[in-house]
């Protein structure tokens, strides 16, 4: 268990002095100079290595130890630890000046792997690299393919071509081509014979058998890395090692054309080329060593699938099969995108392959890259694919949304493929029921990825469906824990058809009659059954046994950085009527939310914002929406349970509420609104005997007074009564009971506000300027025009509100 | 490739960690004295040590919320474990997107592993089969729980760095990811066997 003694480990490590290491390397350089390898010396190396590895800054080691390690490294008869140790403590201390390290002269091919492993994580330049890559070259043209050791050099080739694969002129990059089509292709189909197999003495054994398939049968065609063998000779070896690293080499270098880098653009190809179709593979032995490869690269690829069918004896392979499947239709889109004419002889094999896979959830991963190949060619073979799409948004995120695997691959492709599938394929849009269960149920790993692919699912048809969803996001997360629970309970499996018998928890309600509509919605794969459900409270309600689970909570979290993303998506396209019914949906959802405590904060947070946002964007919706608006004011619990969003809402009134931005605003209008919202501020501040006053924020109160003296400055013959109302502030704050409620600076900005807006309210026409800001505020009449000009009305406001209150507002 | 400890608490501690390439940086522009290549080599490597310590506490984050949704019980960090127990633990696994410029300069994805206190993290890039690196690192981990004796109490698994080399350096040589079968699998345990005991 790792635990304090491994920590005490790293801190001597790390607390080491330069001086005792000093003295430690000379330990260590006496014992390689004696060439004893004994335990002391592994676990003096061991020691040393935690020690150089453990500090973020680089410890400098003297240069005779340095080079001691390198003479270790290339001396063959080193026990196998220490030439680890030494690798690794030289990978972690180089570069420096001390030691510069060449593989020039090793022709040793585990001394080359070791010290090509140093270079290379060096971050050398590219003369080094260039020197091990073309050392390495060397010696793959200069073995013989049945001597032991080659198969070491192909991993360090791969990995040259990841650091730097410029530095392959074209006539290596044929060279190795060739060898590759060699090994790929016209492996050994025969099975090695182990060399410790008996001895010079021993009867000859029996004729090597031949390879076999990962089911048992005798191979039919030639090798490949499904193909079983108990001991395999060196060129399979570098038959498995080829294909494990073809990919790599066709991105860089199979384009046509010199040594491309971006081989996996589309690349623009004249239709002459497309129209000559060849239903054959040409001779190839005419063709170039590029395109030889991709053939041979395409005959490897169909043989893997076709291996890929037979049933495997062992799990492990089984599992392999499965990734082979997975290269092998990567490879496959590779080379048509890299070769057009190849689509019309890969396309059959792909489709086959569907068939065989689409009715098995476990191949749900290999799906992918055969829907990426139907979406990238598909229109070139004039194949219709609307089946396989449907198979992938409607099938597997209901089905297998739980495999986190298959969830995070899915939502990669949907995320790389947005633009495509969003102008492509119809039926990406109505799937985002289905795709956003992969979200509710892994939210935290792919919570990122949605930020970006949200913005191409939001179309103006559907995107007060899509609020709705987003909303509903936790519930919809728990609405799968409670099926997959429902699914899993021993209770019985008849349906629960009596509807007198109280639900107790989700699990149970899945299966009640009564709520399986509702659940129905929740958990459907399209979209167009309608924005929401009449219902939804009682779903909220019954599922808020869930309401606490980890999984709900942490989907929870991401729903109000979606809706921002959301609302910045749908701003910039709505028109009046959309930006109607949006506001329509904050004013209902508002209160209609799952029960999650911050949740619930964190979104009328968002409302609040967006509120505001949508109001500049289309400022008559005040007027348009003045019915839902009056509803939602007249309404005091609607104070209690969301202060902020209900501030927002009342200032939003005062603000837009007026002639000036909406010309069909009347004075009945006004009026009403006024009526409502006094009744309101009437109630807040009605001092009643009982025992428990809710307290209300101070800024309720001054937002509505404000408000308020708003709406009577447009519409002056209110002012009077706003007058009277303001005047009473000062008893209300005063009172025992309100007093000990608020603090003294609350009360103080309470009463500071009612005087100014009464001070102010008694020059109307100035009021009308201040309270009713004006669309055209901006406009620079109001600087520089003298007599209307705003610092001088500044100016005169700042004298009117400092006058002392007026009679009878003595303090 | 990233070892590490997933403590309880705040605690992440980096126990191995081994790349395969350092990340490309722009060469020095024109020539640049000793010390000059001496200050970036430092640079870059304390770069490295970030990134990797960078990686490792969102693989012990993302390890911790998938532990949690899935309602896992929390493993108890002090206990003895003992080879018996030690063999049946289930492995957690998962995966996630680093995008290009989080930590990496590009695009990488992670994918990782933990039994109990300890993870095990495979950073590849976007194009790597990521059912193979899923694959390869699931039979990784199996081989250091062999090897390292890894969940039982006391071990100096933070000492063993020959053995986790020589696991590495033949199952993920130079960080390729390869297509093994079966028996190719068993060829190489018997290379691996060979040089640790050696």
């Amino acid at each position: 268990m790792f635990g304090v003694s491994a920590e005490n480990l790293l801190r001597q490590a790390r607390e080491v002095q330069d001086e005792d290491l000093q003295k430690f390397c000379s330990r260590i350089t006496t014992l390689l100079q004696n060439k004893e390898y004994n335990k002391e010396a592994t676990d003096s190396l061991q020691k040393l290595f935690l020690i150089v590895s453990a500090t973020k800054y680089g410890r400098t080691l003297p240069r005779d130890v340095l080079q001691k390690f390198h003479s270790t490294l290339c001396f063959l008869k080193a026990p196998q630890p220490v030439l680890a140790l030494c690798s690794a403590i030289l990978r972690e201390v180089l570069p420096c000046t001390s030691l510069t390290l060449s593989c020039d002269e090793v022709n040793d091919m585990k001394t080359l792997s070791l010290l090509s492993s140093i270079i290379l994580a060096q971050g050398s330049k590219n003369g080094d690299i260039e020197a091990v890559c073309s050392h390495v070259l060397k010696l793959l043209e200069a073995r013989q393919v049945e001597s032991q050791g080659s198969r070491f050099l192909l991993p360090i080739l791969s990995k040259v071509l990841d650091i730097a694969p410029t530095i392959l002129n074209e006539e290596q990059v044929n060279a190795v081509s060739k060898k590759l089509i060699d090994w790929l292709r016209y492996a050994s189909t025969l099975q090695g014979v182990p060399l410790s197999s008996g001895g010079f003495f021993s009867p000859r054994s029996r004729q090597p058998a031949s390879i076999l398939e990962v089911d048992g049968a005798v191979a039919g065609d030639f090798f490949t890395l499904l193909s079983i063998g108990h001991y395999y000779t060196e060129d399979q070896w570098l038959n498995m090692h080829s294909f494990s690293m073809i990919r790599k080499w066709l991105q860089c270098f199979g384009a046509s054309g010199v040594n491309s880098n971006d081989a996996d653009e589309k690349s623009e190809l004249d239709s002459s080329v497309m129209s000559i179709v060849s239903a054959t593979s040409t001779s190839s032995r005419l063709m170039p060593p590029k395109e030889r490869l991709r053939e041979k690269t395409f005959e490897y690829c169909n043989r893997l699938i076709e291996q890929s069918d037979r049933k495997a004896i062992k799990k492990s392979d089984s599992e392999l099969q499965k990734a082979c499947l997975i290269e092998a239709v990567i490879l496959l889109d590779l080379i048509c995108r890299q070769d057009p004419s190849f689509v019309y002889r890969a396309f059959p094999v792909v489709k086959a392959l569907y068939g065989r896979i689409c009715a098995d959830s476990g191949f749900a991963r290999v799906l992918l890259p055969v829907v990426q190949f139907y979406l990238n060619h598909s229109e070139l073979a004039a194949v219709d694919s609307e089946a396989i799409y449907r198979h992938l948004f409607t099938k597997i995120p209901s089905e297998l949304y739980h495999d986190s695997m298959v969830a995070f691959e899915v939502v990669q492709f949907c995320r790389r493929n947005r633009k495509k599938l969003s102008e492509n394929v119809g039926i990406f849009h109505k799937s985002f029921p289905n795709i956003f269960k992969f979200l509710a149920w892994n939210a935290p790993c792919l919570f990122p990825d949605f930020i970006e692919l949200l913005p191409e699912l939001i179309r103006p048809d559907t995107s007060l469906e899509i609020l709705h969803s987003l909303l509903d996001l936790p519930c919809l997360t728990a609405a799968l824990e409670a099926q997959l629970r429902s699914q899993s309970s021993l209770a019985s499996e008849k349906m629960i058809t009596d509807q007198n018998r109280k639900t107790v928890n989700s699990a149970e309600a899945f299966q009640n009659q009564y709520y399986r509509s509702m659940f129905s919605y929740i958990l459907r794969v399209e979209a167009g059954a309608g924005d929401t459900i009449d219902r939804l409270n009682l779903l909220h309600e019954v599922l808020l046994d869930m309401a606490q689970r980890p999984r709900v909570v942490q989907c929870a979290q991401t729903v109000p950085i979606l809706l921002q993303v959301f609302f910045n998506v749908v701003i910039k396209f709505a028109d009046g009527p959309l930006i109607n019914q949006l506001v329509l949906v904050i004013l209902e959802r508002s209160s209609l939310l799952y029960d999650i405590p911050d949740f619930k904060t964190e979104v009328q947070r968002v409302f609040s914002s967006q509120l505001l946002v949508l109001c500049k964007l289309h400022p008559p919706l005040i007027v348009e929406q003045s019915k839902e608006l009056l509803e939602f004011c007249a309404t005091v619990s609607n104070i209690i349970n969301k202060e902020t969003f209900f501030t927002h809402v009342v200032w939003a009134i005062g603000e837009y509420m007026s002639f000036s931005y909406d010309r069909c605003c009347t004075v009945e209008q006004i009026t009403k609104f006024f009526e409502t919202l006094e009744a309101l501020l009437f109630e807040i501040t009605q001092l009643r005997a009982s025992a428990h006053v809710p307290k209300y924020s101070p800024r309720v109160i001054t937002i509505l007074m404000t408000t308020l003296a708003k709406l009577a400055s447009r519409s002056q013959d209110l002012i009077p009564r706003v007058s009277m109302f303001l005047s009473k502030m000062r008893p209300f704050v005063r009172n025992a009971m309100i007093s000990s409620m608020y603090s003294e600076d609350d009360i103080q900005e309470i009463l500071t506000r009612a005087t100014e807006l009464n001070n102010l309210l008694k020059v109307p026409n100035v009021a009308q300027v201040i309270l009713g800001s004006s669309v055209d505020i901006v406009n620079p009449r109001w600087y520089k025009d003298t007599n209307a000009s705003l610092p001088l009305t500044l100016r005169t406001i700042s004298k009117v509100l400092q006058r002392e209150p007026a009679p009878g507002f003595s303090a | 490739m990233v070892l590490l400890s997933l403590g309880p608490g705040e605690l992440c501690r980096l126990v191995y960690s081994r790349s395969w390439a350092a990340e490309r940086q722009p060469g020095p522009a024109g020539r640049e004295s000793p010390a000059e290549a001496e200050l970036r080599h430092q640079q870059q490597r304390l770069r490295s040590k970030e990134q990797l310590a960078a990686v490792a506490r969102q693989v012990k984050s993302s390890c911790i919320l998938s532990r949690q949704a899935a309602e896992k019980p929390v493993p108890d960090f002090g206990s003895v474990i003992t080879e018996e127990l030690a063999g049946s633990q289930d492995l957690d696994l998962g995966v996630f997107r680093l995008p290009a410029g989080d930590i990496y300069v590009e695009e990488t994805t992670v994918v990782w592993a933990a039994v109990l206190s300890l993870g095990f993290a495979l950073i590849c890039d976007s194009h790597e089969n990521l059912m193979l690196a899923e694959n390869t690192l699931k039979m990784i981990v199996k081989y250091f729980m062999q090897h390292l004796n890894l969940l039982v109490q006391g071990n100096d698994v933070v000492l063993k760095t020959d053995r986790i080399e020589a696991i590495l350096n033949t199952f993920l040589p130079h960080g390729q990811l390869m297509f093994l079968n079966c028996c190719f699998i068993q060829s190489l345990e018997k290379e691996l066997n060979a040089s640790i005991f050696k």
